[in-house]
């Protein structure tokens, strides 16, 4: 995977640095009454994977359905490999994959036909075609259901089969819209493997999920909207360590755990989130670690026997939902 | 377990010339996915393997029957409507579904991000049914030529007449997957309607080949210059409906609307050769006209579109490109004088042809072309903004018609001059002038009204263009640029 280059955005929406493969300035989508994407401004890195995370109606679907020139901004602009997806969106429509939340699945047609179809509709004479079916097929583990009918999949076998879809014309970019959607964790973590070796690939993967801690894991970056707007564009580390104001830290010691409660109510800035057997959880009015080390210190020398501490690192979806109140503050 | 390896890419564009080794490949891959998909439906196969086992049937029957005459009337009405519903209804009917399920299972968007534009989706769509039809009509040949070694019936006639209701199927699958992406609740009704009136219409056809008319020995409708425009023109309908269909499935910054323009011109074009060439072509004018109203239709109530990519091809093409652009681009405003200019051309053929021997005959065009232009006015005036300007104009059309209708009506039982009243809404007029109930002071009136009408909504319509052209000369302006901002 790319290292993490965020894009730094400046006032009139410029970026700085190195040219971006996806760039989107002040779009802006109305449907009617509704205002579904307000200004949203981001630059995406040649080989990124990016994360796009919001609640539902947050603007996710209809920002990604812009990119992928299956609709158009109210205004705003958005390039894809130096293309305008309203005035060249045929070049753009190479350039990216798209897959929906739900692709749709046709009667009567065969796993292998499906993509024989893609491959013809994208105008790949017979040997290039077939070469690529059979290489998306061994890539996305589809040969052994070739012939089975795309409509009596399971959902995980359906998820690949559209990934494999996406990949037929080899894209630059991907544009994958909740893919792991309704996947059971099995099928969840064979298609993390896929991502994982796209990504490795250098391909550029935008995509989006509900599911935070699983886009921390393989995205180099992620972009949080909420009501149409962009809240946070950076990494996940970032996101965790943005806006915390205590830090808690599970504390082991020897004998009464009582002793470390008293020690606790001696001292301000310190409480008791929970009593364990063997000692507590702590919550510290702090995120300094000098300041935490001090507190510490002083535990051991005021006689609590501590055997093991460790600090708990901030749930990814604790910091959305804290950042979010903070942004509607 | 998956793969670890991702797939070898490959930056070189598709080379589409190259290899081509399979016949399929010389085939649109939406006709090859569709026959794949077609042929396997339970409705083909049970309608197929049903045909088989009725044309069995009526053979053995006739054999078996005393005269062992296969040609007797009856036999014949049975032996042509067991080939012509499946031919002419069944298969065409499933054209009804061919987009809309493709638009309800949310597969159409991702075959518009490959090289098939909407006008091929429709196309490959249309003549897979097309070709199953064929099929189904091969498939009962050997039937045929059983029933001419039998004796009793004209070879030539019934090859012909598998022909003629082949070329029936053909338009009538136009027309349903012309009309399959349209969903809302008026396009069913107008689509059970046309359903309805087509089954009417499909009777008498039967009767006239049970009837062994005798088409090859030349009957009335055959034997003139009308059956050589009929290709011309049943290929401007099948281009025309595909066109629609692909309009309404096309991403915005496609413009279909150049297409079905030109095929209205094409249509009046046909119209002025054959009356150059054919010693009376009236039918084939009249024929022409009707089926460039859904176009002029269109153009009246189209929304524009702004998006600047839309004029840029035209724009790109010097002076004369932007001339041709500015009566060819998506919307109203291109639309009027589009729409004036050919009632113009179509009015000098029908005067040129002798058509307006009368004031019923001028009154009837009058109030056609005032049907189309007195909505499109009305919504100008009194709804400018509406981008539901078609569903607008229908129902105002269906009020003029009924309001007609009920006038028609009143005046036979009160015997008071109610058509007078309403002569002013022209499609209340051309209902008067098709009920023939124009004579005289009433025939006077219409016309009158018709002409007052038309020329008022003209002149409402050229009063509303500078408006809407100053935001078409900025988005010309803006075409030659790069920005992509959409002009709200």
């Amino acid at each position: 995977m790319t290292p993490v280059q965020e894009v730094e955005i400046n006032a009139a929406g410029a970026a700085s640095g190195p040219t971006p493969i996806i760039s989107v300035r002040n779009l802006h989508r109305v449907f009617q009454d509704v205002h579904a994407v307000r200004g949203l401004s981001f630059d995406i890195l040649p080989g990124q994977v990016v994360g796009f995370i919001g609640a539902n109606g947050a603007g996710k679907t209809t920002t990604m359905r812009m990119m992928a020139t299956l609709d158009l901004p109210t205004s705003g602009t958005i390039t894809v490999a130096g293309f305008d997806v309203v005035n060249d969106p045929v070049a753009v429509r190479r350039k990216i994959g798209w897959m929906p939340d739900s692709y749709g699945a046709y009667e009567n047609v065969t796993v292998a036909e499906y993509l024989d179809f893609y491959g013809r509709a994208f105008g790949f004479p017979q040997a290039e075609r077939l070469r690529r079916v059979n290489e998306v097929m061994e890539f996305a583990d589809l040969t052994p259901i070739a012939s089975r009918m795309m409509n009596k999949l399971s959902k995980g076998m359906g998820q690949r089969l559209c990934l494999g879809r996406t990949l037929l014309h080899d894209p630059e970019v991907m544009i994958l819209d909740e893919p792991a959607a309704g996947l059971d964790p099995k099928a969840r973590i064979e298609f993390k493997q896929l991502i994982r070796l796209l990504a490795a690939d250098g391909k550029t993967i935008f995509i989006s999920s509900h599911i935070l801690s699983e886009l921390g894991e393989m995205c180099d970056t992620m972009l949080f909207i909420d009501a149409g707007r962009i809240v946070h564009h950076g990494s996940s580390e970032s996101l965790r360590t943005q806006g915390g104001e205590h830090a808690v830290i599970d504390v082991q010691i020897t004998g009464d755990p009582g002793k470390l409660v008293e020690w606790v109510l001696l001292n301000p800035g310190v409480d008791v989130v929970e009593v364990l057997n063997r000692g507590a959880r702590l919550r510290f009015e702090t995120t300094d670690a000098e300041v935490l080390a001090t507190h510490l210190r002083r535990m051991v020398i005021d006689g609590i026997p501590v055997v093991d501490f460790h600090r708990e690192s901030r749930k990814l979806e604790d910091a959305f939902v804290e950042m979010l109140e903070r942004v509607q503050e | 377990m998956i793969a670890t390896e991702p797939p070898v890419p490959v930056n070189s564009p598709p080379a589409r010339t190259r290899d081509k080794v399979d016949f399929a490949d010389w085939l649109s891959p939406m006709l090859v996915k569709e026959l794949r998909q077609g042929m396997r439906t339970r409705v083909f196969v049970l309608t197929f393997m049903l045909l088989q086992a009725l044309m069995l049937l009526n053979v053995v029957l006739s054999l078996a029957s005393a005269s062992r005459s296969l040609a007797t009337s009856g036999n014949t009405i049975v032996f042509w409507l067991m080939i012509a519903v499946p031919v002419v209804l069944v298969l065409p009917l499933s054209g009804l579904s061919a987009v809309s399920s493709e638009m309800k299972s949310n597969t159409l968007e991702l075959i518009f991000l490959t090289r098939l534009s909407a006008t091929r989706i429709l196309f490959g769509k249309w003549f897979a049914i097309v070709a199953q039809t064929a099929l189904f009509i091969l498939a009962v040949l050997p039937y045929v030529v059983l029933r001419y070694f039998i004796g009793g019936v004209n070879l030539v006639d019934e090859l012909l007449g598998l022909f003629f209701l082949l070329t029936i199927s053909a338009l009538f699958t136009a027309v349903t997957v012309g009309v399959s992406p349209y969903q809302t609740r008026l396009t069913r009704v107008l689509i059970w309607a046309l359903i309805i009136f087509g089954l009417q219409a499909l009777v008498p056809m039967m009767l006239f080949f049970a009837m062994g008319s005798g088409i090859s020995r030349g009957g009335p409708v055959f034997d003139s210059a009308n059956l050589l425009a009929l290709p011309f023109l049943g290929a401007s309908l099948v281009m025309l409906m595909l066109q629609i269909g692909a309009a309404r499935i096309a991403p915005a910054a496609a413009n279909h609307t150049a297409t079905k323009r030109i095929i209205a011109v094409g249509q009046l074009a046909v119209a002025i050769g054959f009356a150059l060439f054919a010693s009376d072509s009236r039918a084939i004018t009249i024929a022409a006209f009707v089926l460039s109203v859904p176009v002029l239709v269109g153009s009246v109530c189209e929304t524009p579109r702004s998006i600047p990519s839309i004029y840029r091809p035209w724009v790109r093409r010097g002076f004369f490109g932007r001339l041709v652009g500015r009566f060819l681009y998506a919307g109203w405003p291109s639309g009027v004088p589009f729409t004036i200019l050919l009632m113009l051309g179509f009015g000098w053929l029908m005067a040129w042809q002798g058509f307006f021997a009368g004031e019923r005959e001028v009154a009837m065009f009058g109030a056609v072309c005032g049907a189309i232009l007195f909505p499109a006015a009305v919504v100008r005036l009194l709804l400018p903004k509406t981008e539901r300007a078609l569903g607008i104009f229908i129902g105002i059309q269906a009020l003029c018609v009924t309001l007609g209708i009920v006038s028609l009506i009143v005046e036979e039982i009160l015997d008071f001059p109610f058509t007078d009243i309403f002569a002013f809404l022209p499609a209340s007029a051309f209902v008067f002038a098709v009920s023939q109930n124009l004579s005289g002071a009433s025939s006077m009136t219409t016309l009158v009204g018709v002409i007052v009408t038309t020329a008022a909504s003209v002149v409402v319509l050229l009063v509303a263009l500078p408006r809407a052209w100053r935001t078409i000369l900025t988005l010309e302006k803006q075409s030659t640029g790069t920005g992509s901002d959409t002009v709200a």
